[in-house]
């Protein structure tokens, strides 16, 4: 197959390779690949001694499938049929992208329709990711062309993630867009209740499906998928409600108060507090308690917490975000034989551990029982304030929100 | 991405400095021998980039990243610099070893084979 830039002949095993025994991935072996049908063995023989074909001597990064640009008239529920045998959409309605929709939405930058935004290479070869595509998207998911410059600064990050595992997104934004916009940071800032942040986040699935080129069954193989990827996670920080002392997200990356900017994480775990603080019992003491169901890998967490929270966290004596974190990363402790017990830490770290990498080369070898902090890295520890002060609700999730967006850039 | 020499690495190393030296390369090459007390993150410019970036999440945020390769102007290593810049790492925690390891086998510094 010519498709990673090299002439690589695959063969494919199936699912699922973890948690069953040796004997089954033996019937693996002694069967047939799930793609194509032919035994496994002779597949790899064949691979390893025939001649490559005219193809497999290609060079350079292979051009990925390129949809017409425009499809014959047809009926509107045609047409959002075809969307759905496609798997171009996430099964909801979709806004039929019109050229006159997708040029009402370019309106909603200065970028040029052709400029590339990014070329996602992988799965299946180098797909051009153009400013005018990521508009047909954005309005198939309902957006407006001001959301544009977001959707666009939010896009150089697609596709979410591709993983057996249950993968997701979260988006957030910071700065004077959030108001320019509309977007909720209030009441109900991370359920379905403000378009922006509905479509804005939808946008990005849409994008990851199509220019993603990610499929269940074909092209990525979450066992159980994620609820969060119809939305990924999209509301906007609560700045206006920080305590004094506390510095906004984008802040934290660097950026300053008057820049618009899209941060968007990756992570897996979305956990609710579920009930109201007490007082007999600090919200950090709680906090620290659901983290220590979190996997600790790469020592990230998010707490996104109502700004009743941050305000009592604040009286804690945490005044900045930065403290919090430092004594989460202290006073969280799990034993050792938990933090290996989860195998995105197992396939993570067992290699570079036996390499020496400090402090996993030590922890592989300490007795069950042994307690180790696995969220060593304090900067690894984000929060963000969000919410409409109705209650003193938080949760705790393993987003790791990579480097900010600068969203003025896509203006 | 800023340069870090063969020479300035080994004199770091011999005063017991903490420093992550990370090489680019495939199991293979890296088994047969790789710099002394290097760990492996193999660079797929290819590859699913999730996975790419697991065991960047391994990684030190507080002590210097050197990451070398064997190929021509250092290339996979000022790409994986430049994405674990973009992960929020330090930039001044971030190395490339200049010239990779094609110029530290000439200058004959330590090197050992790794099972793993």
């Amino acid at each position: 197959m010519y498709g990673s830039g090299i002439p690589l002949r695959y063969t494919t095993f199936p699912l699922p390779i973890a948690g069953v025994s040796r004997e089954q991935h033996q019937t693996y072996v002694n069967g047939n690949d799930p793609v194509t049908g032919k035994p496994v063995m002779p597949q790899i023989v064949d691979a390893l001694t025939k001649p490559l074909t005219e193809e497999e001597q290609l060079t350079g990064l292979p051009e990925g499938v390129v949809e017409p640009r425009l499809l014959s008239p047809d009926t509107e529920e045609n047409l959002q049929e075809y969307l759905k045998e496609k798997d171009w959409t996430d099964y909801l309605p979709v806004v039929l992208p019109t050229e006159e929709r997708v040029a009402a939405m370019l309106k909603g930058t200065s970028h040029k329709t052709d400029e590339l935004v990014q070329t996602i290479a992988w799965p299946g070869g180098g797909r051009q990711l153009t400013v005018e595509k990521v508009a047909v998207s954005a309005v198939m998911a309902g957006a407006k062309p001001e959301y544009f410059p977001v959707i666009l600064a939010a896009s150089t990050m697609v596709p979410f993630g591709n993983s057996t595992t249950s993968m997701a997104n979260m988006i957030v934004v910071n700065g004077p867009i959030r108001n320019e916009l509309g977007m909720n940071s209030g009441i109900g800032a991370m359920g379905p209740h403000n378009r922006a942040n509905s479509t804005i986040g939808r946008t990005f699935t849409l994008l990851s499906k199509s220019a993603g080129n990610l499929h269940a069954g074909k092209t990525t193989f979450g066992s159980l998928g994620s609820n969060l990827q119809y939305n990924n996670l999209c509301y906007a920080e609560n700045e206006e409600a920080l305590p004094d002392g506390w510095e906004s997200l984008s802040a934290r990356f660097g950026f300053k108060k008057e820049d618009s900017v899209v941060t968007v994480g990756v992570g897996w775990t979305y956990v609710s507090c579920v009930g109201e603080l007490v007082t007999t019992y600090p919200p950090q003491m709680l906090i620290r308690d659901y983290m220590k169901s979190l996997s600790g890998m790469g020592s990230v967490a998010c707490l996104c917490c109502d700004p009743l929270v941050a305000g009592i966290l604040y009286d804690q004596g945490f005044t900045t975000k930065q403290k919090l974190a430092e004594w989460l990363s202290k006073n969280v402790s799990i034993p050792v034989e938990q933090f290996w017990g989860n195998g995105i830490i197992t396939t993570g770290y067992t290699n570079i551990a036996l390499q020496g990498l400090e402090p996993f080369a030590t922890w592989l070898k300490l007795p069950p029982g042994s307690m180790v902090e696995p969220f060593n890295n304090p900067n690894a520890i984000n929060t963000v304030v969000v919410g409409g002060q109705s209650n003193t609700i938080w949760f705790i999730t393993d987003f790791g929100l990579r480097q900010g967006i600068s969203v003025d850039d896509w203006r | 991405m800023p340069r870090i020499t063969c020479e300035d690495l080994k004199q770091l190393m011999d005063k017991g400095e903490e420093v992550v030296v990370i090489d680019t390369r495939d199991s293979g090459s890296y088994s047969t021998d790789h710099i002394k007390g290097a760990i492996n993150i193999y660079y797929n410019p290819a590859g699913d980039p999730i996975e790419r970036e697991l065991p960047f999440m391994a990684l030190p945020a507080d002590k210097l990243l050197v990451i070398y390769c064997d190929c021509v102007d250092e290339a996979d290593s000022s790409i994986m610099a430049t994405e674990l810049k973009a992960q929020r790492y330090d930039i001044n925690n971030i190395k490339v070893l200049e010239k990779g390891y094609m110029r530290w086998k000439e200058l004959d510094y330590p090197t050992e084979k790794s099972e793993y």
